[in-house]
């Protein structure tokens, strides 16, 4: 059994930090686990992508193209941009809160609607759209959008890895602001 | 869990395992030059520095930092020295004598490499570097032995007396998983600071001519010694039977494995931890019986070429496949392994179903908002188009990209400033180089001798974040902290420059726009050129900023004012500035503005202003209060 996660977003939304967390709840869980980061350059306001395996065996860290089951996009332009990790039954779960990108400020490109990157990600498998930047906002930052992602994570994830288990992965790799941290993911958890 | 547990296991990233084998084999001592993706070895380290007693630093270059690790290893403590791939380059010079003079105690040489150049200017494959010099490469593949592997290469140095290359690549370093831990060293556990002795033996480390000749038969013996040792620590293993075998190593091994298990077959597989030097009797009794043989490996046929010569040496005809199969660019994956297996196993090839990516806006890595380099860029653009503008290796590289272009080259770290010197004799039109501080200290002084020495015309500007900021804000002689956070001297680069006989030496406030102007435009009246633009690193800045419980002053747009030319935009091309293609406005993102307020200054229309605390709106943006203001974020960041 191996259970392929892409994340990927925008450098700076803590996408290596949600890995992390996935990566130790599945640990936490009694797999092995194998996260894939991409450091330095990559990471200044650029794509980002990362990887978390979870599987019997030792595997190495990178999900192999067309063999995601999970995608989790922390920007929806960002699900599209790595469409080629997806295979038939990808499930997707796609923060809606748009960072639109110099090149397309600058007028070079157009960014999609909402609906065309729904449609296009729907052809592959179910798609959980939602405002994951709003919702943290709500509690008073940007930075929760990560703790909000994990949780409704958790929920798709469902008996795979455990809520409790997710929940306490995340307090050992932010202990600091727990109690946000900690809502942030109930409000993600709770979401349609 | 805890990083400094005795016992237990943890998912550690690939670095992070090899600072912990480091600590469980008893080191003394470790340096570094940072870069990715190497950097979280010394980054971690260093964080335990007063809790295990361990000499940790950010040296100025990675020629120097294993001149430091050597004398720690002469003195008979421990060393190990981590770097980037391409930092073995800047070594090299020391690494290829050392090689002959060797090690006293256990002296670990981290590379890290970056097949596929996730953040480097080459993809070289360091194994060849060890066979170069004559010393031993050791190769983990996944962090538990990236770990162990540490611990191993100290006992293999100190038993052989050769230093070791521990070559890992970006998918091991940058890999998090489960990690079982041993106990750490005894000195470490006491947090003993520890002193050694250097015992002089002039032939071995004066490497006069006669004395080089004496050292040179040695290394020839340390590697026949590694492969006893190989044999006795069972580095290289076997796996599995039947007639089709493969040798692999590294993250590769990873990929076969895999691709075995879903095509539900069984190899003879060859797994080496030490591929240098090859265990040349392992490979031909390994081989002997084979159909066939493939050979798993990134990048260079390293070994596979070792092992046909071998087999050819033992008279053995099996075929043997690797880069007819296999690229040798960029990095192996599942699949390109999978394809292979499939070949040599006379078995349908998989075509993977994967989907193509539509056209979309890209978005590769920019400068931050806030970040000082994108106003020296507009500057250079603005005041100097057709400069030659050599520029090197630092998150200001990204001043090639849209908007900015405003620079002509890169090539290695330091390397703006010898080309400057060299483009300032080469050509008639006038040089300006751009070079961060941590660059500037690692290869870009002597260029800049060299520069004042052959009288060359050239302007040198120094964008001093005070930070190493690309591999993530390590300490360097600018930021005036060491990296075990020992306040020490700031060293002015305006000071340095001045000293170094510079004929112009200015520092400005890269935020005030028109004073940044006024420089470049004096700096052209001389021959050697220095321009130190003082602004510290606006991501850092804004962490400190908010750990103070403070904040930058935010900007916005007034609407009626915004006739939406997006000069803005066009000039900067800040992540924060947002176009609305239907409003034809301008507005600012307030969860990105660091508050530099360039834009504010570059707008003809005088739309932008900066938001007082009360609501207030305030249109003169450079004024005495705002210019103290950043000057007491340059000197008061740390």
């Amino acid at each position: 059994m191996v259970y392929n996660i892409v994340l990927t977003g925008v450098g700076g939304q803590g996408i290596l930090t949600a890995a992390k967390v996935l990566g130790k709840a599945a640990m936490m869980s009694g797999y092995y686990a194998a996260v894939g980061e991409i450091h330095g350059l990559a990471q200044r306001g650029g794509s980002v992508i990362g990887f978390v395996r979870i599987s019997e065996n030792a595997v190495a860290s990178t999900v192999p193209e067309g063999t995601a089951d999970l995608l989790l996009s922390f920007e929806p332009l960002e699900a599209i941009r790595y469409i080629n990790y997806a295979k038939k039954g990808t499930t997707f779960v796609v923060n809606e809160a748009k960072m639109v990108p110099v090149s397309a400020n600058l007028g070079n490109t157009v960014y999609p609607s909402l609906e065309e990157i729904r449609k296009s990600l729907e052809e592959f498998g179910p798609c959980h759209m939602f405002d994951a930047t709003s919702l943290a906002k709500s509690l008073g930052s940007i930075i929760y959008v990560n703790s909000v992602m994990l949780g409704k994570t958790a929920s798709v994830l469902g008996s795979l890895i455990p809520r409790e288990v997710m929940e306490k992965a995340l307090s050992e790799v932010l202990p600091r602001d727990l109690e946000n941290n900690l809502k942030a993911f109930s409000l993600g958890y709770q979401v349609s | 869990m805890s990083f400094l547990d005795e016992t237990g296991s943890d998912l550690l990233l690939g670095n992070e395992a090899i600072a912990r084998g480091a600590l469980e084999a008893d080191v003394a001592c470790v340096s570094a030059y940072p870069g990715t993706p190497s950097t979280e070895v010394t980054e971690t380290l260093s964080k335990y520095a007063k809790q295990t007693g361990v000499y940790v630093e950010y040296s100025t270059n990675e020629k120097v930092a294993l001149e430091v690790a050597t004398a720690f290893s002469w003195s008979n403590l421990r060393a190990m020295v981590t770097m980037k791939h391409v930092g073995l380059n800047v070594a090299a010079d020391t690494f290829m004598s050392l090689a002959y003079q060797g090690a006293v105690a256990g002296l670990v040489i981290l590379t890290a490499d970056d097949p596929g150049m996730w953040s480097s200017q080459n993809e070289q494959d360091n194994r060849i570097f060890g066979k170069f010099a004559g010393v031993p490469v050791i190769v983990p593949s996944d962090p538990q032995e990236a770990k162990d592997f540490t611990k191993t290469a100290f006992e293999l140095s100190e038993e052989v007396g050769a230093p070791v290359l521990l070559r890992s690549t970006t998918r091991v370093s940058h890999t998090r998983s489960p990690v079982m831990f041993s106990s750490l060293g005894e000195n470490v556990k006491q947090a003993n600071q520890r002193k050694g002795t250097f015992k002089p033996d002039i032939v071995r480390f004066v490497s006069l001519p006669a004395n080089a000749r004496k050292n040179h038969p040695k290394v020839l013996e340390r590697l026949e010694q590694a492969v006893d040792f190989s044999r006795k620590h069972k580095l290289n293993r076997r796996e599995g039977t039947g007639k089709v075998g493969v040798i692999t190593q590294g993250v590769e091994y990873l990929y076969v494995k895999e691709a075995e298990r879903d095509l539900g077959t069984q190899l003879n597989i060859l797994k080496l931890g030490m591929v240098y030097p090859l265990d040349k009797e392992l490979i031909v009794d390994f081989a002997k019986d084979l159909d066939v043989l493939l050979v798993v490996e990134e990048l260079e046929p390293f070994l596979e070429e070792m092992v046909k010569a071998t087999l050819y040496e033992a008279g053995l005809s099996v075929p043997v496949h690797g880069k007819d199969m296999l690229p040798r660019i960029d990095e192996l994956n599942y699949w390109k392994v999978r394809n292979a297996l499939e070949k040599v196993l006379n078995m349908q090839e998989t075509k993977p179903q994967i989907a193509q990516v539509p056209s979309l806006p890209p978005r590769p890595p920019v400068l931050c908002p806030g970040c000082a380099h994108r106003n020296v860029f507009y500057m250079v653009k603005k005041l100097e188009r057709k400069a030659v503008k050599p520029s090197d290796i630092g998150c200001y590289t990204l001043g090639a990209l849209d908007p900015l272009k405003a620079i002509d080259t890169c090539i290695a770290m330091g390397a703006s400033v010898g080309l400057g010197s060299g483009m300032g004799k080469a050509q008639e039109g006038r040089v300006i180089s751009t070079i961060g501080d941590s660059t500037f200290f690692h290869t870009g002084l002597p260029a800049l001798v060299n520069a004042v020495y052959n009288r060359s015309k050239l302007t040198l500007i120094v964008l001093d974040n005070r930070i190493t900021a690309m591999t993530g804000h390590q300490p360097n002689p600018s930021t005036g902290i060491t990296a075990t956070g020992q306040v020490v001297a700031h060293l002015d680069i305006e000071q340095v420059a001045r000293g170094l006989g510079a004929d112009y030496v200015k520092s400005v406030d890269p935020y005030d726009l028109q004073a940044l102007e006024q420089a470049i435009k004096e700096a052209n009246e001389y021959t050697v050129a220095v321009i130190v633009a003082k602004q510290p690193c606006a991501l850092l800045r804004q962490r400190q900023l908010q750990r103070r419980g403070e904040r930058a002053p935010l900007y916005a747009v007034e609407e009626e004012k915004c006739t939406g030319c997006r000069i803005c935009v066009n000039l900067l091309g800040c992540p924060a500035l947002v176009f609305d293609r239907d409003k034809k406005k301008v507005s600012i993102d307030e969860d990105l503005c660091a508050g530099c307020s360039a834009c504010a200054q570059v707008c003809p229309y005088n739309a932008i202003y900066e938001k007082g605390l009360g609501g207030e709106k305030n249109f003169n943006i450079v004024n005495d209060e705002s210019r103290a203001r950043w000057q007491q974020w340059y000197t008061t960041l740390f």
